[in-house]
């Protein structure tokens, strides 16, 4: 099955994960693109979207994050890829896929034109997204078998953005949904459902950053098991479920006082 | 001539100049926009404090017990304004209540005892801001509502009767079919007469009569049978074939919900479906409003169209306010947390327009009609109601966040 991942950025753990696990199980990518708008255009865009006070906090807190603490995505991908005996999934991307062999292309967008032709230039069975846009037509025809995504939720009931805040907040099982992508809102055919579970001392931090680690795990599973022709496809219903949006920060901390609650501290 | 020399004082107003030209600028560059990170220096109670005094300097301003339409640029403080002043009484003793500050409670029975002063023979209250001679049925039905919150809590008769009067002059007047076409504003039958059918309600509620119950309920009926399978309402517009403001959508949201909670099964059903499907279509286009779906969207436009798009480039902010009180009724009825999430996220864009440290009392703690300021409503001035409708939704919003943490705990 030829593969090509889709990243966010250059410096995506996940997608870096990712395509060393594919390569390690003899299924390395035919192609990686990197989604990731130039740096002023992401300045401009953080400016606008959370101010400059909430913009330089981020920086600062991500700059800090330790990759030795449990809120980093870090942290599980690494002792995930420590179980695997993983190496070069910390790499920054192009070298990874230098050292892999694998064709690597920066564009601004998943979206931009460029993307959408390197990756029929790849002639790609699936797409693994592992980056945040919204994929439009042109990108999403690519593929034989489509594009392959991991969902921080359940679906159909929690469609859309922040969707782990919104299970807690509505006191429902967490997870991570793996689906087809199709031009709405995660709409296309779902795969499977991993669950997870809250342990002692988690924080939502924590949750989020582990949910990253359980995405690679059925991710890579669901690959295997459309390459034996073994996957089932469930499709969803139009109308089911709710599209969700980002969570307001009041609600935000309810969902974290409930995580508490439930972990323990 | 006094209006002449009003005018020339105003004009001749430096301070006036400098606080209109600082908030224009602040609106030009985008200072102090609310993001998900925060909005600012003041929380929810300082904005709410902050409205409800300017309310009070505008009651202050005019001297009658009325409260002042608003603040402008050219005119200054407004005439008292008999249809707000009779909505903000509500206002005044929710806050009294919630802050335990009786004076609130005084003033609201002050805006009360005016509001009998301006009563006219047949029942009906004035029409427009000042005292005019024509009576209008969307501004009596406003004022029944300040009437009741006040018979409810001090007992006197006067109110009532002055509600029960009111809402005889509006029942006579109603049309067979339900709705209202004479003595309306415009001289055209409005959809968000449904917040005339809720005080007609809430007479019926104390005094039992029936024949208001029906009249309610035929105008609830008429309202729903503007509906459109979009959602949409025929006839929200202040002018016939006129697109309406926020403003007037959620009025006639909030009116049915409000009908919808004191109706007898089954017409409520409907309401709510309808309300529901209205509200569906907001949340959609005001949330996707937002280049980067991680982001902060931008402000719901001020005017919609029958397909609920955006026609105005400029947000109608007490229709914003307006619509979140709308909003967090429909988490309360149905739980849908993503109501409350976007009512959250409209409070803040709002109270992020009130200008909270100016040293001109005038426009401290008053809310815009339009961001940006200059915006098509009520241009470069703060009506009474976007203060009044602001700290309404700041109480509702902090009673339901309180219950879902009162849920979490």
């Amino acid at each position: 099955m030829r593969i090509v991942v889709i990243a966010s950025d250059r410096r995506n753990p996940y997608a870096a994960a990712l395509t060393a696990a594919l390569a390690a199980g003899g299924r390395a990518p035919v192609g990686l693109v990197c989604a990731e708008p130039p740096a002023a255009v992401r300045l401009v865009r953080a400016l606008r979207d959370w101010g400059l006070r909430e913009s330089w906090r981020r920086l600062v807190a991500r700059s800090r994050a330790a990759a030795g603490s449990p809120g980093n995505p870090r942290f599980h991908l690494s002792e995930w890829a420590a179980r695997r005996s993983l190496t070069g999934w910390d790499e920054p991307l192009p070298r990874l896929c230098r050292k892999l062999g694998i064709p690597f292309r920066r564009v601004p967008s998943v979206n931009h034109p460029a993307a959408a032709a390197f990756a029929r230039g790849c002639r790609p069975d699936l797409l693994l997204n592992a980056g945040g846009e919204i994929f439009r037509r042109a990108i999403l025809e690519v593929p034989a078998a489509g594009v392959l995504n991991a969902h921080m939720g359940r679906l159909p009931a929690f469609r859309g953005m922040n969707v782990m805040e919104w299970s807690l907040l509505y006191g429902r099982a967490i997870g991570v949904t793996l689906h087809f992508v199709e031009a709405g809102i995660d709409t296309g055919d779902i795969l499977a459902f991993v669950p997870m579970e809250i342990r002692p001392g988690d924080t939502l931090e924590t949750l989020r950053a582990r949910s990253f680690a359980v995405s690679l795990e059925g991710m890579l599973r669901c690959v295997g098991e459309l390459e034996a022709g073994t996957a089932v496809r469930t499709p969803q219903r139009p109308g089911e479920g709710r599209q969700y949006f980002v969570m307001h920060p009041r609600l935000r901390r309810i969902v974290e006082a409930r995580v508490s609650a439930a972990a323990g501290r | 001539m006094q209006r002449s020399a009003c005018l020339v004082r105003s004009l001749l107003d430096p301070r006036r100049h400098a606080t209109f030209l600082g908030l224009t600028l602040r609106d030009a560059l985008g200072i102090g926009r609310p993001h998900l990170g925060g909005t600012g220096r003041f929380g929810p109670r300082e904005h709410l404090a902050a409205a409800m005094e300017w309310l009070c300097r505008a009651q202050d301003a005019v001297g009658t017990g009325g409260v002042s339409g608003g603040y402008s640029w050219l005119d200054g403080w407004q005439d008292p304004y008999p249809e707000t002043t009779g909505y903000i009484i509500p206002t005044f003793l929710a806050y009294a209540d919630l802050c335990g500050l009786g004076a609130y409670a005084d003033r609201a029975v002050r805006m009360g005892d005016w509001e009998l002063k301006v009563q006219m023979l047949s029942g009906a209250l004035p029409g427009g801001i000042g005292l005019n001679d024509y009576p209008i049925v969307f501004n009596t039905g406003q004022v029944i509502l300040g009437w009741t919150a006040l018979y409810r809590r001090t007992g006197r008769q006067a109110f009532l009767d002055a509600a029960v009067a009111a809402a005889g002059w509006l029942a006579s007047i109603q049309d067979a079919d339900g709705k209202w076409s004479r003595h309306t504003f415009n001289q055209v039958p409005h959809a968000y007469h449904s917040r005339v059918a809720w005080p007609i309600l809430e007479v019926w509620a104390l005094t039992g009569r029936p024949e208001l119950y029906q009249t309610a309920e035929r105008n609830v009926q008429w309202v729903l049978s503007r509906a459109e399978p979009s959602g949409w309402f025929r006839d929200m517009g202040f002018r016939a074939g006129e697109l309406p403001f926020t403003h007037t959508i959620a009025y006639t949201l909030d009116g049915l919900i409000e009908c919808a909670l004191r109706l007898r099964e089954p017409a409520p059903q409907a309401v709510w479906a309808a309300v529901e499907r209205a509200c569906e279509r907001i949340l959609m286009g005001y949330e996707r409003r937002k280049r980067d779906p991680r982001g902060w969207p931008a402000m719901l436009p001020g005017i919609l169209d029958d397909q609920w798009r955006g026609r105005a480039g400029y947000s109608c902010l007490t229709g914003n306010v307006q619509t979140a009180l709308v909003f967090i009724r429909l988490f309360e009825h149905g739980g849908d947390a993503r109501y409350l999430n976007a009512a959250l996220k409209l409070i803040d864009q709002t109270r992020a327009a009130q200008p909270m440290r100016t040293s001109n009392p005038d426009i401290r703690g008053a809310v815009p009609g339009s961001f940006p300021i200059w915006g098509g409503y009520a241009r470069l001035g703060f009506p009474n109601w976007s203060a009044k409708f602001l700290a309404d939704a700041l109480m509702a919003a902090e009673t339901a966040v309180a219950r879902l943490e009162g849920a979490a705990s």
